[in-house]
């Protein structure tokens, strides 16, 4: 597999707080990330997921939403046996990101990074490095 | 001298016991000042406006440029101070990463400036100082007491020290926004 430049990413961002879905997608175009599909809860986002001809190779997910929650999100990407990155967003504790970060491994997603709200372009960016060196590794 | 630390998102409105502190990336704060009341309002947003549509239903969320200034005024006039008399600064909007090529976009951190020089307008209150866009990040602090806005901007590489002391290095005066070389 060829390494990815972050232009080249296809993202799924999910988030039940239009803000964040704005302020990340921001960021991501700061960073010449074109092609970004945003969904308001697990339901819709697993939807997107579906319905996209090219799967996302990066989703970024909000732990807690209405309805399905980023936890069973996770759930459904591993049932998909989806391989690309995944970044946990989160306004509640550490612990809670840690837990979560566990289940992902638990279901062999490749987690890049768990990031407290709010989130911080340089939090982000510094996860998306993580993705680049894994996919550098994995083209070895 | 009563200290308050500003989240991003987090506004305030406060008389001269207090000294409002934030630190800066890309976001923005707009500080608010009456010279005769010594009634001061400060920002902290991430955004420059909300896209979604006004109406009853919109949450005004002080994460946004547009909604920020509202609630500061709305505190403002809650609190007895006009807006006809207050003056305003604006800081911030650095950037954080150097220019992606390929990327078209308006950085956030411009984004956010120019939309606070345009919101000030709109709402006719005259900016008194400005310290926007460059690199890196911004402390600021804001003192009531004597509208005193003092910055310091610390270079993109090496990451910020949170232990950097003061004094703060302010780098461009404009009347009232005293400035000094050091808080001590």
């Amino acid at each position: 597999m060829p390494a990815l430049h972050l232009p080249d990413l296809n993202v799924l961002l999910v988030d039940d707080d239009s803000f964040m879905l704005e302020f990340v997608t921001s960021l991501l175009r700061e960073r010449g990330i074109r092609t970004i599909t945003t969904a308001s809860d697990g339901n819709k986002g697993i939807a997107a997921y579906d319905r996209a001809r090219a799967k996302p190779n990066l989703v970024l997910c909000d732990l807690h939403m209405p309805g399905q929650d980023g936890f069973q999100l996770m759930e459904e990407l591993a049932r998909r046996h989806y391989s690309g990155g995944v970044i946990l967003i989160s306004g509640q504790e550490d612990r809670t990101l840690r837990s979560a970060k566990l289940m992902a491994q638990f279901h062999q997603l490749n987690i890049l990074g768990a990031l407290p709200k709010p989130v911080t372009g340089e939090a982000l960016m510094g996860a998306l490095a993580g993705f680049k060196a894994a996919q550098a590794a994995h083209a070895e | 001298m009563i200290e308050v630390f500003l989240s991003p998102g987090d506004y305030f409105v406060g008389d001269a016991r207090h000294q409002v502190r934030t630190l800066l990336g890309s976001c923005v704060s707009i500080t608010l000042w009456h010279a005769r009341l010594r009634v001061g309002a400060m920002s902290h947003f991430l955004l420059a406006r909300s896209s979604e549509q006004d109406g009853a239903a919109a949450r005004v969320d002080g994460r946004y440029g547009n909604d920020a200034l509202r609630l500061m005024l709305a505190g403002l006039e809650r609190a007895g101070v006009p807006r006809s008399g207050c003056s305003a600064t604006i800081i911030g909007g650095g950037n954080m990463f150097a220019p992606q090529p390929g990327s078209d976009t308006v950085a956030i951190g411009r984004s956010n400036g120019l939309a606070a020089r345009q919101l000030l307008q709109q709402a006719g209150i005259p900016i008194a100082y400005e310290n926007l866009f460059g690199d890196g990040h911004r402390q600021l602090c804001f003192d009531i007491a004597s509208g005193t806005v003092r910055v310091r901007q610390l270079a993109p590489s090496p990451q910020p020290d949170p232990a950097a002391p003061y004094p703060f290095h302010p780098t461009i005066a404009s009347p009232p926004c005293q400035l000094s070389t050091s808080l001590t």
